[in-house]
């Protein structure tokens, strides 16, 4: 039987090498969001900083939920915030954006550019990116990025699913918009998620 | 076009995330190191329901000067002082290249798992206690290994105990198992740091190391942790431990005398009324650390005045090597 990572959470307040069963299960999925936000490099250091949070707080972890996924990609966005405010990008690029708060994207995307197909696309996607509202753009991310469901990403950003479902929207609707007449040929698939 | 048309782009557009198995090793060595620490220093993260603990009495019995005792009942407040000169004349520990500190710690501590994990448990929480005994060998090159045997857990509900064992979870939490651990290049949670040789400076310096922040217990309780820190199991300067002493005593610290050793705590309102507190033997080391839990408690699965937490530590002894010094 495979235990619930709040057992192994609750059980490694008292016994704290039982956390290194969280970071095993996790580590690829916060590694992984990471990079794709900032790159392989500084997403190793920004997973490394996730799990010493998460350690440090592991007596706050309240959820019932069987899964720590969401509250440690929650710590993650965090730990991007901050990374990102400590590098000073996002400041420039907030300053270039006509007081939207568009730098951790711009950000995001700069790293993710060599990996862009289309010039066309990227540019696009990019300007849609920061006319989004931050808290718009972060529901985007993982919900789209970290593969999580409406209820996870709620979760992880501590704010209500109501909220998630109204910003996804928002920020969809933005990206729709930016890449309306491209055609199919940048693909497309149907959802899995069971979001209800 | 399909729905998630939108998102399939930016998908496609970031592309594949490199593969994290070349990325672990930094990540994981932090996390290993930190897991170490805490273990090393014996400390626990503080949440309101783990920060319960324990009990008052009972359970010191160290030979010490009874002289101190006498004036320890008449005079509480000076009781640290007179604790600071004894700990200032003590002959310093020598610790010969390659020796290692070896210290022993005896914990029960209080544990807690959703209820939804054990069979015909309807409880949101279930709680239980967690005896542990933690043998460590320090060496000054920051090497350290720790030796873990879990025991037995003490259930406050049977249908609990039945359920627990009922679903393996013993297998788990390897209770009865003993575990060796080794680490390389453990700093120590104070490496680095120059201490001052004046009371008032160490004060200084205390109250920058102590959490800040909101949701903190009050600056004595703090205060007093920070210094239980330094004093338990640690081999440090005399005059060091004597100091901190010292700043013990200029503190707002209740003081009582109790069989060859001295008590040191702080009763505040946190969650509930709570009464932390660190025994101290005559020669100035942290025997003991326990927290008591005095009413108001909000946490039906477990029974009022249980006694929840309670550690007992012994003083370091030099050894040749990884074996536990001769009885």
């Amino acid at each position: 039987m495979e235990q619930h990572d709040a057992k192994i959470i609750a059980d490694s307040v008292l016994a704290p090498t039982r956390f290194g069963e969280i970071f095993e299960r996790h580590y690829d999925t916060v590694f992984r969001y990471a990079a794709v936000r900032v790159g392989a490099a500084h997403g190793e250091e920004v997973a490394a900083e996730v799990f010493l949070r998460a350690f440090a707080s592991r007596h706050r972890f309240r959820s019932d939920a069987p899964s720590a996924r969401p509250w440690l990609l929650g710590i993650t966005a965090n730990v991007l915030r901050n990374h990102f405010r400590k590098t000073g990008r996002g400041r420039r690029a907030t300053a270039t954006a006509s007081g939207r708060e568009s730098g951790v994207q711009m950000v995001w995307f700069a790293d993710a550019d060599s990996r862009v197909d289309a010039a066309t696309t990227t540019t696009r996607l990019t300007a849609a990116l920061r006319a989004m509202r931050s808290v718009d753009r972060e529901v985007l991310l993982l919900y789209a990025l970290a593969d999580l469901t409406y209820q996870e990403v709620a979760e992880a950003l501590r704010i209500p699913i109501g909220t998630v479902r109204s910003r996804l929207a928002r920020a969809r609707a933005t990206l729709k918009n930016s890449i309306a007449d491209l055609g199919e040929s940048t693909g497309g698939r149907s959802e899995q998620k069971d979001d209800g | 076009m399909t729905d998630s048309h939108e998102l399939e782009v930016l998908r496609r557009a970031v592309g594949e995330p490199p593969p994290a198995a070349d990325r672990r090793v930094v990540a994981r060595t932090r996390l290993d190191a930190a897991i170490a620490a805490e273990l090393a220093v014996g400390r626990r993260p503080r949440s309101r329901r783990s920060l319960l603990l324990a009990l008052g009495s009972t359970l010191l019995v160290l030979v010490g000067a009874a002289v101190y005792l006498a004036v320890w009942s008449s005079a509480p407040v000076s009781a640290l002082q007179v604790l600071a000169q004894a700990a200032r004349q003590v002959d310093p520990l020598d610790v010969p290249p390659g020796a290692f500190v070896y210290t022993t710690s005896e914990r029960i501590d209080l544990g807690s798992m959703p209820g939804g994990n054990l069979p015909g448990i309807d409880d949101e929480l279930v709680g239980y206690l967690l005896p542990t005994s933690i043998e460590s060998w320090r060496r000054d090159d920051g090497f350290v290994q720790l030796v873990t045997t879990i025991h037995r857990p003490v259930f406050f509900d049977p249908m609990v105990e039945e359920a627990y064992y009922r679903a393996g979870l013993d297998r788990v939490d390897r209770v009865g198992d003993t575990g060796s651990e080794t680490f390389a290049d453990m700093g120590g949670a104070f490496a680095g740091i120059v201490w001052p040789t004046d009371p008032d400076q160490l004060l200084s310096l205390m109250e920058e190391l102590i959490p800040q922040g909101e949701g903190q217990p009050p600056r004595e309780v703090r205060l007093l942790n920070l210094a239980a820190t330094l004093l338990r199991g640690t081999v440090i300067e005399p005059d060091l431990r004597a100091m901190v002493l010292e700043v013990l005593a200029s503190l707002e610290l209740e003081v009582d005398a109790e069989d060859e050793s001295l008590i040191v705590a702080v009763t505040y309102q946190d969650w509930a009324l709570t009464r932390y507190s660190v025994t101290f033997d005559e020669r100035g080391n942290v025997v003991a650390e326990s927290t008591i839990l005095i009413d108001g408690a909000d946490m039906p699965y477990i029974p009022a005045g249980t006694v929840v937490s309670h550690a007992l530590y012994t003083p370091p002894v030099i050894v040749p090597d990884l074996l536990p010094p001769a009885p």
